[in-house]
């Protein structure tokens, strides 16, 4: 039902059941606010969106908060009032009676929804007296800083980090002017979302601590859109850069997968990117004829394409397991026969089931995802109770505490236990079996009393989705998801993530197998091998990649980083790391999404494509967008790819901000590159922005310059971009693979992945804030398995005659037979040497 | 006809005014204090660079020829370790003066910039770092900021309450 | 037995409770057996028909507020009704509910049974400020003997209504006064309230549907019960039915509590208290407690309803005047109310958070004489933009502006002389 009001003497349309603020934001009025976000909805804190409001036409009007106002038919809002606006500029009086006058020395400068504000209401002196109130601050770790003096108290920080991501360790403490926003203690945030907080802040009290340290003003920063490399949910983000290093990088909005939040590993793993770990060294490029080629899961589709193309696909082969290949390939296969969730449409979900997948580490947005999913029979029993859904706080209370089922089958104990409904332990081979007991239940076949209750959530939902990932590396949760998803119809969604940002990429480019085939094929035609960024020994049995390198003539590795490959390696060439190329990356919905390069690669490193079109011999193409129309010519099935962004004709489009300084102070910029090959994006301020998102850059515009202001690209609050969500879906080039099934685990130890959302892989580790934000690494045994291997606490292991990344600890929750280890890709035997 | 005599003579009479020609560089100009020439970073009273690297001075300059990278001490204050000024493109204007929230950058009436060599006429943080504290000598920045530094803690500054007492239950 | 004083008839002037036995010899749970014989619409009819107004400081009508709580068969979802009987009395001046805490706990009991039922309730909670040691041991002990002796618990006196009470010591302060605020509390998270609507009828403890009462209000229900809606429409002067636990402290010569006639006058209560002490003449008194603005010596007539009083541009509130004499300082008493309540402030919301303190910290000026004008336009800024409901979050702020606002248009001669060298009453000479 819609309802016509007016605000500002224009008429708008709108649907009923919203609020005033959300409605004026979305009709390009930009009401002055704080607390409201559009995440985390109305709750009426900060009262800055005074506005008059009147029932009708002709009626008296009264100052209402915008945001805590339903809007009803006929309503006229009067944003423009004097006595509103004076009300508002009270408000702003009031929050500078205590706020410091720091800005100078504040990273927010430049970019702060406060100062927006107070400029938005022309505040400019201190006329009150009397000391301002402060605060001590606290260490909150690697990755955020803390400056409490400059807190305005809207609530934002609290409400994300508890309400919205679950976590437990931040609170408020303190009344009246004395208000705390901190942990109990010093110490890093828990929560792997916990870097939101640097967004979420209006002010400066929480910033990126990694770009405090190579600190840029927000408007001498130019901002280049890219793709998160982190995990397959492919979030989208901006980098930003200034003389040449990055300086941040921050969220850039998706209306279907991460919306307004990132996770930690997203945030900081592009600092490997001018981190000690980067490989360097000029090299003498040989011809390279008859090789063997590993794609890698974590490079872009364009670099294994070109790979492809220098070995043939007879001898491109993937640069991870047989198992892994195959598993990656059918998850592919299976999702291409039906409608594959978005995140946003994850977070709508009413019953979830996730059968093995540590989530929060292997795809962290997709667990954010989760748990706003939870939240729907909340919502509905608010909705029955005559709640309106944008009034956060009275939705939680209304709800009753009531949670839509989110069954975890998982083999540890799991970061979303605590929304979870069912909290299932299962060894990771007993998975499938439960998964079958649910599926026998669905059928009408006696399961027992848990699973027939899973069943029974499942059946009568709504909108059901069943889960499942490459996390363990065993296929028997992946098929029985999908046999669920089909018994459950055409209401069933099927989510599935494979292992690394670039592993769909990779697998829709038909390799040949895994390392295992590589090697055979390499005893049946000898020759050299040419691996694609990517540390094998990280990725395999370790033992298994040692024969690998023995039998082939020569071992050539391409990489951004140093890494055990690239030193086991004959020849390592450095090429441009996926933050310095442009690139197209396949995430687990099967959308293909453009990453651009957010400075030129350095000349001693280009992209990968580039080197490997000069091993073959060949003149590398001029730009990307020669290289995939040669793709295209190659693989006709990934056409779609070419529409990921406008090619470079399309521009040019500024990276660099228009404010930006210094540019006559002796930098020479008449020498610097002009334009970029691989996209219409220029490195200088030439051209003008563009309105296709997946060429967004920055985005802030007179008088509100912050993340806060970052609404008005949206069609309306919340929902997709202006032009569309970035994206083109290619999952139909998957080719069909059949069922897979997993071999007997054996009688000897089985490794099981102790998967962390802070250090997935190696450039994770090479990323030095992430690095020193990460858990140490762990090797956990259960007590049982301790004692009849004659182990104590304490033990340094031999695991596959590599000494164990940590002493033993002793953990009653792992399943018996089984060891954890931190950094091991997937489940499979070990073999414990030097053990007593 | 007139006009011919009439310019002869207010030309022709210029020959015996007095001469308004200063003997440069003999004699130097007397020129005001608020002058705006040379460009310096001037010093706290207590010694210590007030510049914090805002980047107000670059972002308001019209030519953009102020180049400002922060970096930050152990305790947390900040401080230039980049502060380079190009005079070559430099016009005077004092907005960074006006700009400086600090009173670090100041300009003064030192005017004798001129070099043949362009690239000396890029000045950095040692060639504009002076030992005073300049036009404001009591001001200092630190005391008012908020902000705990060596030297300042919280609560300590100027007009500002001891910090917060989180485990004080008393109202 | 009927009487004019039925609140605090029967009150110990020692203050010490009855047991049960005593309590029921002089009549005590006759009105739940009455009630409980009835239907709850019925016993809900009653009270309306009472006219019994709510006596925690806002007067609105109790049935009324009763009559959203849904029975169980109309509930939207399964669960427990909760009745709240609100006993944390923190209003500076207010001291009324201690009383019927301490002296009289039955008489709340059976207050409780009797609204529980027409509410529906299954649950009582009584929430009293931690202070009220007496009342809380008090109480707790009436409850078990009330539930030894079958009159509360399960199956009340084999009617088939069961509640249980219990008493919940606040470990909050003066805003655990405000209904969501305090149901937040007992929730077990920060007090702060709660935007309404939803009301707690429809989303109130843990998302129940859930009524707040405050302790006079339920101590009145059984005597309506056992006497009738229209006699206790007639103990009252006005519309507004019953008498009212008054109050008096400040510049009175003898400050206490006097049960009367709703719609008595200020001048009859401070006759009643012995009269304006200081030096004798009236200034001016707060009806209602701190949070009520100002009125003068032309509202000494003025029947002390909710309706009369609000008309006269103050409000009721809890009905504890504060009375100052001409010697007394309006600024000085603003000035500690200021203070108290900046104190008091939860920190949701900004006017309350940062606007009270500055406020309070302008009137200290004042009253010290180190104020300059600006500051003084500052207070009147203050007053002006805080002051219309709606501006804050919830009541305290609005309740805060009620002594300043009525300070600065009331005094504003007095306090503008403050400016120059602070208070006049302590100037020498």
């Amino acid at each position: 039902m819609t309802i016509k009001l007016k605000i500002d003497g224009r008429e708008v349309t709108v649907e009923d059941g919203r609020d005033l603020l959300s409605i004026a934001l979305e009709q390009g009025v930009d009401v002055p606010h704080f607390c409201w976000h559009a995440a985390l909805g109305s709750v009426g804190a900060c009262r800055m969106c005074a506005v008059k409001v009147a029932p009708g036409e002709g009626t008296p009007g009264k100052v209402e908060m915008a945001c805590m106002t339903p809007a009803s038919d006929g309503m006229v809002v009067d944003t423009t009032d004097a006595e509103a606006a004076r009300f508002r500029a009270q408000v702003i009086e009031w929050l500078m009676l205590n706020h410091p006058h720091d800005c100078a020395v504040c990273e927010e400068g430049g970019a702060c929804h406060l100062q927006d504000m107070v400029v938005a209401t022309g505040h400019h002196d201190r006329r009150a007296r009397g000391p301002k109130r402060t605060h001590r601050n606290q260490n909150l770790g690697p990755l955020l800083t803390h400056e409490m003096n400059r807190c305005i108290g809207c609530w934002r920080c609290l409400r994300f980090y508890r309400d919205h991501a679950g976590g437990r360790d931040f609170n408020a403490f303190g009344a009246h002017d004395r208000l705390y926003f901190g942990r109990a203690g010093d110490g890093p945030l828990d929560s792997p979302f916990a870097g939101n907080l640097a967004e979420v802040c209006p002010t400066g009290v929480f910033t990126d601590k990694a770009w405090s340290g190579v600190y840029a003003r927000p408007w001498d920063l130019s901002a280049t859109p890219a793709i998160c490399t982190g995990c397959s949910a492919g979030c989208n983000v901006t980098l930003n850069e200034r003389g040449g290093t990055l300086r941040r990088v921050l969220n850039r909005y998706h209306g279907a997968i991460n919306g307004f939040f990132l996770c930690d590993r997203g945030r900081w793993s592009p600092w490997s990117v001018d981190g000690p770990g980067r490989l360097t060294g000029a090299v003498t490029l040989p011809r390279v004829a008859g090789a063997v080629g590993l794609g890698s899961p974590r490079a872009s589709l364009e670099s294994n394409w070109a790979l492809r193309r220098l070995v043939g696909p007879g001898r491109f082969f993937a640069g991870v397991s047989d198992r892994e290949t195959a598993l990656t390939a059918r998850m592919a296969a299976l999702l291409k026969a039906s409608p594959v969730p978005s995140l946003t449409e994850m977070a709508a979900a009413d019953a979830i089931l996730v059968l093995g997948e540590d989530l929060t580490a292997t795809a962290p947005r997709a667990a954010l995802a989760l748990r706003q999913a939870v939240r729907g029979a909340e919502r509905d029993l608010a909705c029955k109770k005559g709640v309106a859904l944008w009034l956060d706080d009275a939705v939680r209370v209304a709800g009753e505490g009531r949670r839509s089922p989110l069954a975890l089958v998982t083999a540890l104990p799991d970061a979303l236990d605590d929304i979870a409904s069912f909290a299932i332990r299962r060894a990771p081979h007993d998975m499938a079996a439960f998964a079958a007991a649910i599926l026998a239940a669905l059928q009408g076949r006696p399961a027992d009393a848990e699973a027939s209750a899973i069943a029974q959530a499942l059946s009568t939902a709504r909108a059901p989705l069943i889960i499942a990932g490459a996390g363990l590396g065993l296929a028997g949760p992946v098929e029985a998801a999908a046999s669920l998803a089909t018994a459950l119809g055409p209401k069933a969604r099927l989510a599935l993530f494979p292992a690394e940002a670039g592993s769909f990429g990779l697998s829709l480019l038909a390799p040949a197998g895994g390392i295992e085939a590589a090697l055979a094929e390499l005893e049946r035609n000898p020759g050299p091998l040419v691996v694609l960024e990517n540390d094998l020994f990280r990725r395999a049995d370790p033992a298994l990649v040692e024969r690998l390198f023995a039998k082939a003539t020569q071992v050539i590795a391409l990489d951004h980083l140093a890494t055990e490959t690239t030193t086991a390696a004959a020849l390592a060439v450095p090429v441009a790391a996926p933050a310095e190329a442009a690139g197209t990356w396949v995430n687990h919905e099967g959308r293909a999404q453009r990453s651009f390069a957010f400075r030129p690669a350095d000349p001693q490193a280009p992209t990968a494509w580039r080197v490997l079109a000069a091993l073959a011999g060949e003149t590398p193409e001029p730009g990307l967008d020669a290289l995939l129309e040669a793709l295209v010519a190659d693989l006709p099935a990934l056409a779609a790819v070419r529409d990921g962004a406008p090619g470079v004709d399309h521009g040019p489009v500024p990276r660099a901000h228009p404010r930006q300084s210094a540019r006559t102070a002796g930098n020479h910029p008449d020498r610097a590159t002009r334009t970029d090959p691989d996209s219409p994006l220029s490195w200088t301020m030439e051209g003008d922005r563009a309105p296709e998102p997946a060429l967004a850059t920055w985005t802030d515009r007179p008088g509100l310059h912050s993340v806060s202001a970052e609404y008005a690209a949206q069609q309306w609050i919340g929902g997709p971009l202006k032009g569309g969500d970035p994206g083109v879906n290619v999952l139909h080039a998957a080719a069909d693979a059949p069922a897979l099934a997993d071999p007997p685990p054996g009688a000897g130890l089985l490794g099981l992945p102790l998967h962390s959302p802070f250090a997935a892989h190696e450039a994770d580790a090479a990323s030095p804030p992430l690095a020193a934000r990460a858990p140490a690494a762990r090797v956990t045994l259960h007590p049982a398995d301790a004692a009849r291997l004659g182990l104590t606490a304490g033990a340094l292991l031999v695991i596959d005659g590599r000494p164990a990344p940590a002493p033993l600890s002793l953990d009653p929750d792992l399943p018996a037979g089984h060891i954890g280890l931190s950094g091991l890709r997937a489940l499979r035997p070990v073999i414990l040497g030097g053990a007593p | 006809m007139t006009g011919i005599l009439d310019q002869l003579w207010r030309i022709g009479r210029m020959l015996f005014l007095p001469k308004q020609t200063r003997g440069y560089p003999e004699v130097k100009p007397v020129l005001p204090p608020r002058y705006r020439a040379r460009i310096v970073l001037t010093r706290d009273p207590d010694g210590q660079e007030r510049c914090v690297a805002c980047n107000l001075c670059a972002a308001a300059c019209p030519p953009d020829c102020i180049e400002v990278v922060k970096a930050e001490t152990e305790d947390g204050r900040w401080y230039p370790a980049t502060f380079r000024i190009n005079f070559s493109r430099c016009i005077f204007c004092g907005f960074c003066e006006e700009a400086c929230p600090t009173s670090a950058i100041q300009l003064t009436p030192d005017f004798e910039l001129a070099d043949y060599d362009r690239d000396s006429l890029l000045y950095d943080k040692q060639d504009l770092l002076i030992a005073g504290p300049g036009k404001r000598p009591d001001y200092s920045y630190w005391q008012v900021a908020g902000k705990a530094i060596a030297g300042k803690d919280k609560g300590a500054g100027e007009n500002e309450a001891p910090p917060v007492d989180l485990k004080d239950l008393t109202p | 037995m009927t009487t004019d004083l039925p609140l605090t008839g029967r009150a110990r002037p020692d203050r010490v409770p009855h047991s049960l036995p005593e309590w029921r010899a002089l009549g005590g749970y006759q009105a739940v057996e009455r009630a409980l014989a009835l239907t709850p619409l019925q016993v809900l009819d009653t009270v309306d028909a009472a006219a019994l107004n709510g006596r925690g400081g806002a007067g609105f009508p109790a049935a009324r507020k009763w009559r959203f709580m849904p029975a169980a068969a109309d509930a939207v979802s399964p669960g427990p009704n909760y009745l709240i009987v609100n006993g944390d009395e923190m209003e500076p001046g207010a001291f009324k509910d201690r009383f019927l805490l301490e002296a009289l706990p039955h008489q709340l009991i059976e207050g409780t049974i009797i609204a529980g039922f027409a509410t529906h309730a299954t649950e009582a909670i009584v929430l009293i400020r931690d202070d009220y040691r007496a009342a809380i041991a008090g109480l707790t002990r009436a409850i078990a003997e009330a539930e030894a002796a079958g009159l509360l618990g399960d199956n009340i006196l084999n009617t088939g209504y069961s509640l249980h009470i219990r008493v919940h010591p606040s470990a909050g302060r003066y805003i655990v006064g405000e209904e969501t605020a305090l149901i937040a509390a007992l929730e077990g998270g920060r007090a702060m309230p709660r935007k309404r609507p939803p009301f707690p009828a429809q989303s109130g403890l843990w998302g129940r549907p859930t009524t707040v009462n405050n302790v006079e209000t339920i101590s009145h229900v059984p005597h309506i019960l056992a006497h009738g809606a229209q006699w206790f429409r007639a103990l009252s002067r006005t519309e507004e039915g019953g008498t009212k636990l008054y109050g008096l402290s400040g510049r009175v010569n003898r400050p206490g509590l006097i049960e009367a006639p709703m719609g008595t006058t200020a001048r009859e209560l401070i006759d009643r208290a012995g009269g304006v002490s200081g030096n004798g003449r009236l200034l001016c008194f707060q009806p209602g407690g701190g949070a009520t603005g100002f009125l003068g010596p032309e509202a000494l007539d003025v029947p002390m309803d909710f309706g009369h009083v609000a008309k006269a541009g103050s409000m009721l509130g809890t009905g504890t005047l504060i009375v100052l004499d001409e010697t007394a300082c309006p600024v000085e008493v603003t000035a500690r109310h200021m203070a108290y309540y900046a104190r008091e402030s939860c920190g949701w919301c900004v006017p309350c958070r940062e606007g009270l303190p500055w406020a309070a910290r302008i009137l200290h000026a004042l009253e010290e004489g180190t104020a300059r004008r600006e500051d003084l336009q500052a207070l009147h800024d203050i007053a002006r933009e805080a002051s219309p409901r709606g501006r804050s979050f919830c009541d305290l702020m609005g309740g805060a502006m009620g002594p300043l606002a009525s300070l600065l248009s009331r005094f504003g001669d007095l306090v503008d002389d403050h400016l120059h060298g602070g208070c006049p009453r302590r100037r020498a000479p």
